[in-house]
């Protein structure tokens, strides 16, 4: 399917004011906008409770029955697919594949890996009859399995967790899809291991232009795979732009603060936590989400939410910048702003 | 910190093995070799972190240390005693002196009971303190892990996580133990949260003076909370030495490969995430001579049949491969890949 659209760039699928919440009310994801292009891979970043998984399953329209969508749209080549019901699910199959965290939990314990891929093809019409295992076994060549005649046999449970999830990212690929979510991939998965797995992404995504969005919360994986990158915190855009000038000059204080939170290999100065925890939120409509957490407050965060501001191809919503957005902080991550790093307290 | 020299370790290892027989009558799999042959001694108020990958027997080790585990082979030695054979009512009162913080801090609480009556739990088992002595409160074994107080009352489902991990280490350090052995314990937390826990045992240990082992596959972690790191492989400690030196310049193949993989915000320029094809092989099929060589881009026709020595390579650093002597510690953007 080598067309236009998998040249880099093309918007593949899109969020629009993308608002979710359960069904007592709590909003959980609110006006989430972002988009997957072709030949790209977007980070989709946050800690538990940020949203990030449900703005997923949202565009793979497998949302909860629990959960329901107030606002927003979810586009697939500039088609609102949101509320298509059979008729999203059915393109979503064939344009949009996903993987997820714990591959073994993924694949049926009953299944051969020859007997799950040919069910991938078959599903999808993209191979069928005898050509099913010569498509099976390429399949796993180019997810960097060779020895496909015995992992074509093999059960899930006699595979490493690395390749269990090579076997997954085959599965999804079957359907030859130009989309892939990819919710934590490597979480589960021992170093060595996701480093492989994420060279294989970046190989997919290079050969064939599939888009990628990536959700992780690793700011390290961010940093060596994504072109661009949305941060959520309480189920709100944070902040959003390109990886590397979100990562090296960060403008949000949430962005801020999960930076230095994170431990470098490198660095002297320990992580700096964030007090807190995730669940720390101001609710949607009394002020900024990270409120409770944030070191740098002012005094309308607690009374009305920040608007996404937007300069130089970046977005951040906050009220300290709001106020001077043409001072943007170029700070490096690891520099802490010096009234906080009085309070430090030393060892 | 260093003790003097005739003193030993507050904890020793010495040549200590665990390997498992396979269960079953009609079971044809091998023994599985999950601990082989560890020296090591952690002394007084000092961390030493065990990294390795799954499977590679930290855990093991780290229960093996702590006597919940009884060894095939060698022995532990704590204050220079011997654990096998001594006596139970040492071997209890020796319980309490050393403690084991899990990974899943909700699977360690029970679920029926107030977080603040598990706390206390450990000093009515080991009739601690002693009569006259004074008991340390809810209250305060509570302030001593950032918690309030009044959260005494609230069952673990009603925590977070990480208010639920300062529960369990709160617990640990009820009976104020010498020796400590966190098992992963910040590896399900959310980064933000991880470095408030990081920061606390970090604390804790430089307040009380605990000795602890620190069981992880996060060199990231590791680098900010211990002193020392012994990587293991296959059940073998590879390399060993102070952490910030071996995360530096790692001297085993194998360290090399782990630290290299290491995702990170800035990658110097040349210096590519290091492949280590394959996944570690079977500890029930343990290679012959090193066990990594395999995987390894340096092997020789000597590492297919010799075992190398974990030797030293630097003061304080010791590292089993045949040719750590003559090759330059490399920082971890060495070119050679396995592809």
């Amino acid at each position: 399917m080598a067309g236009s659209e998998r040249q880099r760039g093309v918007s593949l699928l899109e969020a629009r004011g993308l608002t979710l919440a359960s069904r007592s009310g709590e909003v959980l994801v609110d006006g989430v906008d972002l988009t997957v292009r072709s030949g790209e891979i977007l980070a989709l970043v946050g800690e538990s409770g940020s949203g990030k998984s449900l703005t997923a399953l949202a565009l793979l329209g497998l949302l909860p029955e629990d959960i329901v969508r107030l606002k927003g749209e979810v586009l697939l080549d500039g088609v609102a697919v949101t509320g298509l019901g059979g008729r999203h699910a059915a393109l979503r199959g064939r344009c949009i594949a996903s993987i997820f965290q714990d591959p073994q939990a993924s694949l049926d314990p009953r299944w051969t890996v020859g007997r799950y891929l040919g069910a991938q093809f078959r599903r999808h019409g993209t191979a069928a009859g005898r050509a099913l295992a010569q498509a099976s076994a390429e399949m796993l060549a180019r997810v960097g399995l060779a020895d496909s005649r015995r992992i074509l046999r093999a059960y899930p449970h006699e595979l490493s967790g690395g390749m269990a999830q090579r076997v997954m990212i085959a599965g999804a690929l079957a359907a030859d899809p130009r989309i892939l979510i990819a919710d934590e991939p490597t979480t589960a998965l021992d170093v060595t291991t996701q480093s492989q797995i994420l060279d294989l992404l970046e190989e997919l995504q290079a050969e064939s232009g599939l888009g990628i969005l990536l959700i992780t919360h690793d700011l390290g994986i961010v940093a060596e795979m994504a072109r661009r990158v949305v941060v959520l915190y309480g189920g709100k855009v944070m902040e959003t732009g390109a990886a590397d000038a979100v990562l090296v000059a960060p403008r949000h204080p949430y962005t801020r603060a999960l930076l230095a939170s994170m431990p470098d290999i490198e660095a002297l100065q320990p992580p700096k936590p964030i007090p807190g925890t995730p669940g720390d939120r101001l609710p949607a409509a009394s002020g900024c989400p990270f409120q409770p957490r944030c070191g740098e407050t002012v005094g309308d965060c607690a009374i009305r939410a920040p608007v996404l501001t937007s300069h130089d191809g970046r977005s951040w919503a906050c009220h300290r910048t709001e106020l001077r957005p043409t001072q943007p902080e170029l700070r490096r991550p690891h520099q802490q702003p010096i009234r906080e790093r009085a309070l430090v307290s030393l060892p | 910190m260093s003790p003097s020299r005739e003193a030993p370790p507050l904890v020793q290892a010495l040549g200590l093995s665990r390997s498992y027989s396979a269960a079953g009558w009609f079971s044809t799999s091998p023994p599985v070799a999950a601990v082989g042959k560890v020296d090591l001694a952690v002394e007084r108020g000092e961390m030493l972190a065990i990294v390795g990958e799954s499977g590679c027997g930290k855990s093991t080790l780290g229960r093996l240390l702590l006597g919940l585990e009884p060894a095939s082979a060698g022995e532990v030695r704590f204050e220079g005693r011997s654990l096998q054979g001594l006596p139970a009512r040492e071997q209890r009162a020796l319980r309490a002196r050393m403690q084991l913080v899990f990974q899943n801090p909700m699977a360690a609480l029970d679920p029926r009971l107030p977080v603040g009556t598990q706390v206390v739990e450990p000093l009515a088992i080991h009739r601690m303190p002693e009569p006259g002595a004074d008991r340390p409160t809810i209250e305060q074994l509570f302030a001593a892990v950032g918690l309030s107080a009044e959260l005494a009352g609230r069952y673990p489902h009603q925590l977070s996580g990480g208010q639920r991990q300062r529960v369990v280490i709160a617990r640990a350090l009820a009976t104020e133990p010498d020796f400590v052995v966190f098992d992963e314990p910040v590896s399900a937390l959310d980064v933000s949260v991880q470095a408030q826990i990081i920061a606390l045992i970090r604390g804790l240990q430089r307040e009380r003076g605990f000795a602890g082992v620190f069981i992880s596959h996060d060199l990231r972690v590791v680098r900010h909370i211990a002193d020392r790191v012994a990587v293991m492989y296959l059940g073998r400690i590879v390399e060993e030495g102070p952490v910030a030196a071996v995360l530096a310049a790692p001297a085993h193949p194998y360290t090399q490969a782990l630290v290299a993989s290491v995702p990170r915000l800035k990658r110097a320029a040349g210096q590519a995430r290091l492949r280590l094809m394959g996944d570690p092989p079977s500890a029930s099929a343990i290679p012959s001579g090193c066990a990594f060589h395999p995987r390894c881009a340096a092997a020789q026709a000597i590492c297919r049949s010799e075992r190398p020595a974990l030797s030293a390579t630097a003061p304080g650093r010791s590292s089993a491969c045949h040719f750590s002597a003559t090759r330059e510690p490399a920082a971890p953007s060495l070119e050679s890949t396995r592809l």
